[in-house]
C-alpha cells in the first residue's frame, strides 16, 4: 500500500535562501544526490553493514538505486568516532545572505548524528567571516547563531556519536524553518489548474488547516514561529509518496484566519496569483524598447516576458522554443498594444500570442510552456490503466466547435494632430495616468510652468513627479484602429449548427491572427473531457496522459488537479484530448 | 572454514532494546553464508547428487548499501535451492519457504529477527541431518587413509595429508566440502 505524508513549511528567508544554495561534499556514497538537501527528503531506515547498526525488527529496508538519503559520506568514522578525514559539506549561493540559525536533521530513526562539527561562514569575498565548534547531542541540531552577509558556509563533521558510522545528513535548514507534519496538517487541499490556450491565466490555490496545541494561532497576537505568517509570505509544500518527496510547489499566504488558539485555516495562492495586484506598464522599467506600439525595433516574447515578470517582481522559467517570436514591429507601423492591466493578465495575453501556458505546478516559479495538442501526441507522459483509476471516471464531450474567429487590430499613425488627453489638477507628488488608448508623441505641460520634476512614459501611460500643486495636461496624437476579423473554420456535416468562438485581443495583429485562430480551433476540437480519480500518482498539470476509457483510449493534456494532501494524495483529474485509434 | 554454531534463539526482546542478537551484522551474514556452503556440500555428497549454490563475495562493513540487497536474496536463493534439494528427506524444521525475492523501497518487506532465526535453523537442521559436526575439519593424516569401495569420505574445508596417501577404491567417494 502507497505511503503518502504531506508536510507545509514557512520560512520566508529560510526558502529563499535553500533555493540559492549549491551543494558539495568532499566525501559521499555513490547514491547519495545532494540536491535532496534542497527539498523535504523523509527519513529512513536502510539496511548497512556498519556494525550494530541493522536491527532486525524489520524496519530496515533495503536501498534501491536512487534512494534519496541526503548526505551519506563514503568515509566511515573510527573505533572512536572520530573520522580520519573529516567529510566537508560546502554550501555555495549566488547572492548574499543573512540568518538567524542553521539546522542540521542526522538520522533520526537510528539517531545517529556528527557530535562534533565545525561551522564557518564566508563572506562575498571568499573571506572568513567566522568558525564556530559545536557538539550535537541528538539527531537534529540547530546553531541558533546569527550571521550576516555570507556568501559560503562549510560545515566539517569531525566525528560521529557512534563508532564505524558514515555521516548521515537528512535535511539542511539555511534559517528558521516552521514545518507542519501531517500530525499538525488537518486538512490541506491543492488545485492545479492550467489554461493551454491562455485564454485566462488560472493559479494554483492551497487551502489548509493546522492545529497547534501551544495554543500559538492566535492571530490578534501570534506567537512562536506564527509571529513570521505574513500577507505573501512563502510556503512550501511536500507529499512524502513511498518514501520520496514530491515538491508541489510554492504558495503564498493570502489569508490567515484562526478558528481558536489551537486551529488555524489558511488560504495561499501561487506566484501567479501574486501577479494580479500588481499593474504592468509597459517599458516601465525596460531599459530596451518592450512596448509593441511603441517599439523601434522588433519585440521578442522573452523581452516582453521578462519585463512584466520585472515589474511583477516574479521568478520564472521559459521554454526555448517561445524564444524569439516577435511581437511588435516598428515605430509608426503600430501592430498592437498592451493596455496599462495587471502583471497577470498582460501576461496571459502574451502567452495567447504566442501560444503557451504558464504553471507554478511541482515549481518554485512560474514555468511558462508550449501549448500541446493531444491529436500531436506520439507519446505520453504517462499511461493511465483501469487499475490506476477510480471506479468513476466519467468522460464528457464537449460541444462541437466550428470555428473560432479572432478580432486583430493593426495600429496605424496618421500623424493627425496632436489631442489632449488628460487636463487635471494634481498635488506635489509622483502621479500615474493610464491612458484607455495608445498615443505618440506625448508631451505634458503644467500651470503654473517648471514644476515637472521627472517624466517617465509608455505609449498607455505617463508617470509625472511635481513640486507643486499644479494643473497637469498630457497631449499626444492617437493611434488608428483598423480592427479585422480572421476565422478559421472546420467542415461539420451539413446541417450542425454553427458555433463559432469570437476572441478580441489587442496584442493580436492581422498579420498573426489567422494562425492564432488556427490554434483555437484546433484546441478546441479535443472535445473529450476525461475526470478520474488518481491515488497517489505523480501526473502534474501539463502532463500528457494516455488514458484507458470505457473500451477505448484517450489521449489529452491534464488541465486540472484537485488533490487530499492530507487524506493519502488522493487526486481528482481532468484531462482535455481526443479518442486515440 | 568450520561450521559455526549458528543463533536461532533471537527474540523480540532483542530488538526492541537491541543485543549484539538483534543486529544484522557482517558476522552474520558470513556465518549464514558458511553454514549454508558446508550444509549444501554435505547434502550434496550424501545424497550423490549435486545442488546449485552460487558463490557470492561476503561483505564488508563498508560495503555500498545498494548491494546488500541482491547478495542477500542470492544467500537466501541458496538456501532455497538446498531446502528443496533435501525435501525427499522430510528433514524436521525444513518445511517452511525462504523467502529470496525481497525487493528495495521504504514500504517493501524487510527481514526480521524471526526471518533470520529460520535462515539459520533451516541450514542447521540440514547439517544436524547427517551429523556434520562430527566431520573432520582440515584433519592432519597421521597414517594413510583409504576409502573403500562403496564408502563415503568428507572432510570440512581440507584435508593435509602430511606426505600420506589417500586411496580411493572401487565406487568409494571422497568429499572435501
Amino acid at each position: 500500500m502507497t505511503v503518502t505524508s504531506p508536510s507545509i513549511l514557512f520560512g520566508s528567508n529560510a526558502l529563499v535562501i535553500k533555493a540559492d544554495a549549491t551543494f558539495a561534499a568532499s566525501s559521499k556514497q555513490t547514491f547519495s544526490d545532494l540536491d535532496d538537501l534542497k527539498v523535504e527528503t523523509p527519513q529512513q531506515r536502510y539496511a548497512t553493514y556498519e556494525p550494530d547498526f541493522w536491527i532486525l525488527d524489520g524496519n530496515y529496508k533495503f536501498m534501491s538505486a536512487t534512494p534519496h538519503v541526503g548526505l551519506m559520506s563514503l568515509v566511515m568514522s573510527g573505533s572512536d568516532g572520530a573520522f580520519a578525514v573529516p567529510p566537508t559539506l560546502t554550501i555555495t549561493f549566488a547572492s548574499v545572505h543573512s540568518s538567524d540559525d542553521l539546522t542540521l536533521r542526522f538520522a533520526r530513526y537510528s539517531v545517529d548524528y556528527a557530535d562534533d562539527i565545525d561551522v564557518a561562514y564566508y563572506d562575498a569575498s571568499n573571506v572568513l567571516i567566522g568558525t564556530n565548534n559545536y557538539t550535537p547531542a541528538d539527531w537534529d541540531f540547530s546553531t541558533g547563531l546569527a550571521v550576516a552577509d555570507f556568501k559560503k558556509i562549510i560545515i566539517t563533521f569531525n566525528s560521529t556519536n557512534r563508532a564505524y558510522r558514515h555521516l548521515r545528513l537528512v535535511g539542511i535548514d539555511l534559517d528558521t524553518v516552521s514545518r507542519f507534519t501531517s500530525a499538525d496538517i488537518k486538512e490541506a487541499r491543492l488545485v492545479e489548474e492550467i489554461s493551454p490556450l491562455s485564454v485566462e491565466l488560472p493559479s494554483n490555490t492551497l487551502d489548509f488547516t493546522l492545529y497547534s496545541d501551544n495554543g500559538e494561532f492566535n492571530v490578534i497576537s501570534p506567537s512562536g514561529v506564527y509571529a513570521q505568517l505574513t500577507d505573501k509570505a512563502p510556503i512550501d509544500v511536500y507529499e512524502s509518496v513511498d518514501g520520496a518527496s514530491v515538491y508541489m510547489g510554492r504558495f503564498y499566504l493570502s489569508e490567515w484566519k484562526s478558528l481558536s488558539e489551537n486551529v488555524a485555516t489558511f488560504k495561499a495562492t501561487d506566484a501567479i496569483g501574486l501577479l494580479d495586484g500588481i499593474d504592468y506598464l509597459p517599458e516601465g522599467t525596460s531599459s530596451h524598447h518592450v512596448d509593441p506600439i511603441n517599439s523601434y525595433s522588433a519585440v521578442l516574447s522573452e523581452d516582453l516576458i521578462e519585463d512584466i515578470m520585472l515589474q511583477g517582481g516574479t521568478n520564472y522559467t521559459l521554454d526555448a522554443s517561445l524564444e524569439g517570436i516577435t511581437i511588435g514591429a516598428h515605430d509608426l507601423i503600430g501592430e498592437s498594444w498592451l493596455p496599462v492591466a495587471s502583471c497577470r493578465e498582460c501576461l496571459q495575453w502574451v502567452l495567447f500570442r504566442i501560444g503557451a501556458y504558464a504553471t507554478c505546478s511541482r515549481s518554485s516559479v512560474i514555468e511558462i510552456k508550449p501549448i500541446e495538442l493531444a491529436s500531436d501526441l506520439v507519446s505520453f507522459d504517462h499511461t493511465l490503466t483501469n487499475a490506476e483509476k477510480g471506479m468513476e471516471s466519467p468522460v464528457e464531450l464537449k460541444p462541437l466547435v466550428t470555428g473560432a474567429e479572432i478580432t486583430s487590430h493593426d495600429y496605424a499613425f496618421l500623424d493627425i494632430t496632436a489631442e489632449t488627453i488628460v487636463n487635471v489638477n494634481v498635488p506635489v507628488g509622483t502621479h500615474t495616468i493610464v491612458f484607455n488608448e495608445p498615443h505618440v508623441n506625448l508631451s505634458q505641460t503644467t500651470v503654473p510652468g517648471g514644476h515637472v520634476t521627472a517624466v517617465t512614459r509608455g505609449s498607455t501611460w505617463t508617470r509625472v513627479s511635481t513640486d507643486a500643486i499644479v494643473a497637469l495636461t498630457i497631449t499626444g496624437q492617437g493611434w488608428v484602429d483598423s480592427q479585422f476579423i480572421n476565422g478559421f473554420y472546420g467542415s461539420p456535416p451539413a446541417g450542425t449548427p454553427s458555433n463559432v468562438v469570437k476572441i478580441d485581443v489587442t496584442l493580436v495583429p492581422r498579420a498573426s491572427a489567422g494562425v492564432i485562430a488556427q490554434r483555437v480551433y484546433d484546441y478546441l476540437q479535443q472535445r473529450y473531457r476525461q475526470k478520474t480519480k488518481l491515488f497517489a500518482s505523480l501526473v502534474a498539470p501539463g502532463d500528457s496522459v494516455l488514458i484507458d476509457s470505457q473500451g477505448g483510449q484517450i489521449g489529452g493534456i491534464v488541465e486540472k488537479i484537485t488533490t487530499d494532501l492530507a487524506r493519502g494524495m488522493v487526486q481528482d483529474i481532468e484531462v482535455i484530448g481526443v479518442v486515440v485509434p | 572454514m568450520s561450521y559455526v554454531p549458528p543463533i536461532k534463539d533471537r527474540a523480540l526482546s532483542d530488538v526492541t532494546t537491541p543485543t549484539s542478537k538483534g543486529y544484522f551484522n557482517v558476522a552474520d551474514f558470513t556465518r549464514i553464508y558458511g553454514n549454508a556452503k558446508l550444509a549444501s556440500g554435505l547434502a550434496a555428497a550424501m545424497l550423490g547428487t549435486p545442488i546449485a549454490f552460487t558463490v557470492i563475495a561476503v561483505p564488508t562493513t563498508t560495503k555500498n548499501a545498494t548491494t546488500i540487497l541482491a547478495d542477500l536474496n542470492t544467500l537466501l536463493g541458496n538456501i532455497e535451492v538446498l531446502r528443496l534439494a533435501v525435501a525427499g528427506e522430510s528433514i524436521p524444521g525444513t518445511t517452511a519457504e525462504i523467502k529470496d525475492d525481497y525487493v528495495a523501497g521504504p514500504t517493501q518487506p524487510a527481514p526480521d529477527y524471526i526471518n533470520v532465526n529460520l535462515w539459520e535453523s533451516t541450514v542447521d537442521a540440514i547439517w544436524d541431518n547427517w551429523n556434520g559436526d562430527s566431520l573432520e575439519v582440515c584433519p592432519d593424516l597421521a597414517g594413510d587413509v583409504v576409502v573403500g569401495n562403496g564408502e563415503t569420505k568428507i572432510y570440512v574445508d581440507c584435508v593435509n595429508t602430511n606426505g600420506h596417501t589417500i586411496t580411493i577404491n572401487g565406487t568409494g567417494v571422497l568429499y572435501v566440502i
